[in-house]
């Protein structure tokens, strides 16, 4: 697989902290990268390391296979999580403004402005101030002048924030169609629902380190312990003793006639065992393997970073 | 460069624009031409009103003595009755009623009193009493007999005048008006003071305001910090001088519209008031004598060499304090947290306007010498001396260490600044801004 983006063993030590501890992360080429982790983490230090904002202590940053240059930043669009426009200023012109210093002529800027303008449906705000354009309005305006320049790499800091529903899905599906068209996305938010939903592969960053890496569908399955959860009719306490002691019940509810039962299993005992045993002592009507969600996950990630750091 | 370029373009434009500029713009310039003209339109419309004073003189010696001008005119009343005058004054049209009463044993009239339904002018009081004193001081030489009384007394009036006249270095000599020059000396230097204080003050607010709108978060990724203080800063200082030359044009062509219009209305009252008498159509010759004087004094100095100077060390002194600024601005969060911050700028400030206030009265002694050459100052005290004429070696001198020590100043206030625009959530302090200084 390549790789547009590799950081090996950042290090950024801040007086009295070190907002980065040897982080390696590795974006593939052409997925939806997310870049998790709580408050405070680090995601912002490593994003503005990736940006060339600021310079590492140590560690190399290597973009499209090569240790980056400083113009390699002209093939990064970057939505800071934190954004603001000059509140005086025309939309249009601003855009054109910061299209410019992206490097955009003033011919080719204007052109794709006006694409994605109407795109997101904002062109009827291009001469009003934006301090008249509400928040979900000025945060389509930053989209369209962070994409403009088409470059290879993508980084959005909580894009959704300030969106209603239906702005949050034309967002996204502008998203899904960057990656379409070849672009990496590099995808920082706290919103673990829309991590399961557009990530391919991602990085969960807690207290400098990087503390889980890998494909989305990787960190689910590898993560937390086996669980099933079955649903049948028949009697509990047989089903918990046939199933002893290579798995305990762990939850037990009853829902719509049907009695369910959350197992966990132990000693990595593996789902055939489980399923001859409860074949013999109830009627099971159905049976699924329990993936742990993102938001769990992640809960779990950090918890088990506060317990370590205890010790 | 081309994105420092994008930045002041940007910097000029939404500045330029704003309302506020034109107002000042066109403000300042005009406020000034008023306080240039108005005192010649004051002389002018007191010259086109014509008073005239009655007169009442119960010695009847004053007749002669009392001699018509301008703008006071005398007619002497026989056989009137001040109290008969009182009743129908006002029909009369009189401007006042002077009284002058008999004669004492010494020959001065025992009384004179001016008689108006308004308050008499002082003016007209002095050039009155003046009049009359006169005469009687002439009556009481004569009285005296002695001869050539009059004569002697000439000789003995003294009226002595010092004219000062500088050597330049070849040996020529030039007259020179001190007191103009200190004029200039001390409003150039204030002039300059505030232009700093303004536009560095313009370049910190800009600052502040991309930082607490997380402008600075989106721009960041294609502009290094540097570029995008170092745009701003030339782009205020492009408004700057825009506005300078602006405010120069501007006040020279309000006080040529205003001037050629308060002769234009001074014409036309003088010729509506005065009808016949030739004397009183030109009510601009007065104030033209002195403006003429005042041209003659003016024109020793070089105001072409004084604007180049003031432009070139504004542009410095600009250069150098609106860094400081920058740094200052990209350290806080709020306009209000600037003000333990601004006190390594504002003190050297300071401090050049009580030099200056020595330094326009002694131009070359050491402090002024000094102070004109330390960046920190240089900008006003060199301005406050050029009026008097400093070496261009000097000038040249202390403009090459004010540039050079720019350069310095934005080094580190850019690195400062780089680290300040992007911290939020952390006390500012110097200590701080040192521990920025020299992150990697």
């Amino acid at each position: 697989m390549s790789y547009i983006l590799q950081a090996e063993s950042i290090v950024k030590q801040y007086v009295g902290h070190r907002a980065l501890d040897e982080v390696s992360i590795a974006v593939p080429q052409g997925s939806i990268f997310g870049l998790l982790g709580p408050n405070g983490a680090g995601k912002t230090t490593l994003i503005r390391i990736i940006n060339r904002i600021t310079a590492p202590d140590s560690g190399a940053v290597y973009f499209d296979g090569s240790k980056m240059k400083a113009n390699d930043v002209y093939n990064i669009g970057y939505l800071p999580e934190e954004r603001g426009l000059y509140r005086k200023m025309r939309v249009g012109e601003q855009a054109l403004y910061l299209a410019q210093l992206k490097g955009l002529s003033v011919y080719e800027a204007r052109k794709r402005l006006r694409y994605w303008f109407t795109k997101l449906d904002i062109m009827p705000w291009w001469s009003k101030k934006v301090e008249e354009l509400s928040k979900g309005m000025a945060q389509k305006v930053q989209l369209a002048v962070t994409v403009l320049h088409e470059p290879k790499l993508l980084i959005f800091d909580e894009p959704f924030s300030g969106f209603d529903p239906i702005n949050t899905e034309i967002i996204k599906n502008e998203i899904l169609a960057l990656r379409e068209k070849g672009s990496t996305i590099i995808f920082s938010t706290h919103n673990m629902a829309s991590v399961e939903e557009l990530c391919d592969s991602l990085a969960l960053i807690n207290q400098g380190h990087c503390v889980l890496h890998g494909a989305l569908s990787e960190v689910r399955s590898s993560y937390g312990s086996l669980q099933y959860e079955l649903r049948y009719t028949g009697d509990s306490e047989k089903l918990a003793l046939a199933i002893a002691p290579s798995f305990t019940v762990s939850e037990r509810r009853q829902e719509s006639g049907l009695q369910v039962a959350i197992v966990n299993a132990t000693d990595g005992a593996d789902a055939n065992l489980l399923l001859q045993n409860t074949l013999k002592v109830v009627k099971v009507e159905y049976f699924a393997r329990l993936t742990p969600s993102m938001h769990d996950i992640f809960i779990a990630a950090v918890a088990a970073g506060k317990s370590s750091e205890g010790h | 460069m081309n994105k420092i370029f994008l930045v002041a373009r940007r910097e000029f434009t939404v500045r330029v624009r704003k309302k506020s500029f034109f107002v000042l713009t066109l403000l300042a310039p005009l406020l000034l031409a008023l306080v240039a003209v108005t005192p010649l339109i004051i002389v002018s419309l007191k010259s086109s009103d014509v008073n005239v004073v009655a007169v009442v003189d119960d010695s009847r010696s004053f007749d002669t003595v009392l001699i018509s001008s301008d703008a006071l005119h005398f007619a002497v009343l026989q056989n009137v009755d001040i109290g008969e005058l009182s009743k129908n004054f006002d029909a009369l049209g009189y401007y006042a009623v002077l009284h002058i009463g008999a004669l004492n044993d010494k020959g001065e009239p025992q009384e004179v009193k001016f008689y108006s339904t308004k308050q008499v002018n002082l003016e007209v009081q002095q050039a009155v009493i003046g009049m009359l004193s006169r005469e009687v001081e002439r009556r009481k030489q004569q009285a005296y007999s002695i001869p050539q009384l009059s004569q002697i007394m000439q000789d003995l009036q003294t009226n002595l005048h010092a004219a000062t006249i500088k050597w330049s270095d070849d040996g020529a000599e030039q007259s020179t008006h001190v007191g103009i020059a200190m004029g200039i000396s001390y409003a150039s230097a204030f002039l300059m003071y505030m232009f700093i204080l303004i536009f560095g003050g313009m370049v910190m607010r800009g600052v502040i305001e991309e930082k607490v709108n997380r402008i600075v978060e989106v721009i960041i990724s294609s502009v290094k910090p540097f570029q995008l203080m170092m745009g701003k800063i030339l782009g205020v200082a492009a408004v700057g001088l825009l506005q300078f030359a602006l405010w120069i044009v501007l006040t020279l062509l309000f006080v040529g519209v205003l001037g050629l219009l308060f002769t234009l209305l001074g014409d036309l009252a003088g010729g509506t008031a005065g009808a016949g008498t030739a004397q009183s159509s030109i009510p601009g010759g007065l104030p033209g004598v002195g403006g003429l004087n005042m041209l003659g004094y003016l024109s020793g100095f070089n105001f072409t060499w004084i604007t180049t100077c003031f432009v070139l060390f504004f542009l410095g002194g600009y250069l150098f304090y609106s860094s400081l600024f920058a740094a200052v601005g990209s350290a806080v969060e709020a306009e209000s947290d600037t003000q333990q911050l601004m006190i390594p700028i504002t003190i050297p400030l300071i401090l050049g306007i009580f030099v200056m206030l020595n330094t326009f009265q002694y131009p070359d002694n050491s402090l002024s010498f000094w102070c004109s050459l330390i960046p920190l100052t240089s900008p006003m005290i060199m301005m406050a001396r050029i009026p008097f004429d400093v070496p261009v070696w000097q000038v040249l001198l202390s403009l090459g260490i004010l540039y050079a020590s720019f350069t310095g100043v934005a080094w580190v206030s850019g690195r400062i600044y780089r680290v300040g625009i992007l911290m939020y959530g952390k006390k500012s302090s110097f200590k701080e801004m040192w521990k920025w200084i020299r992150y990697k």
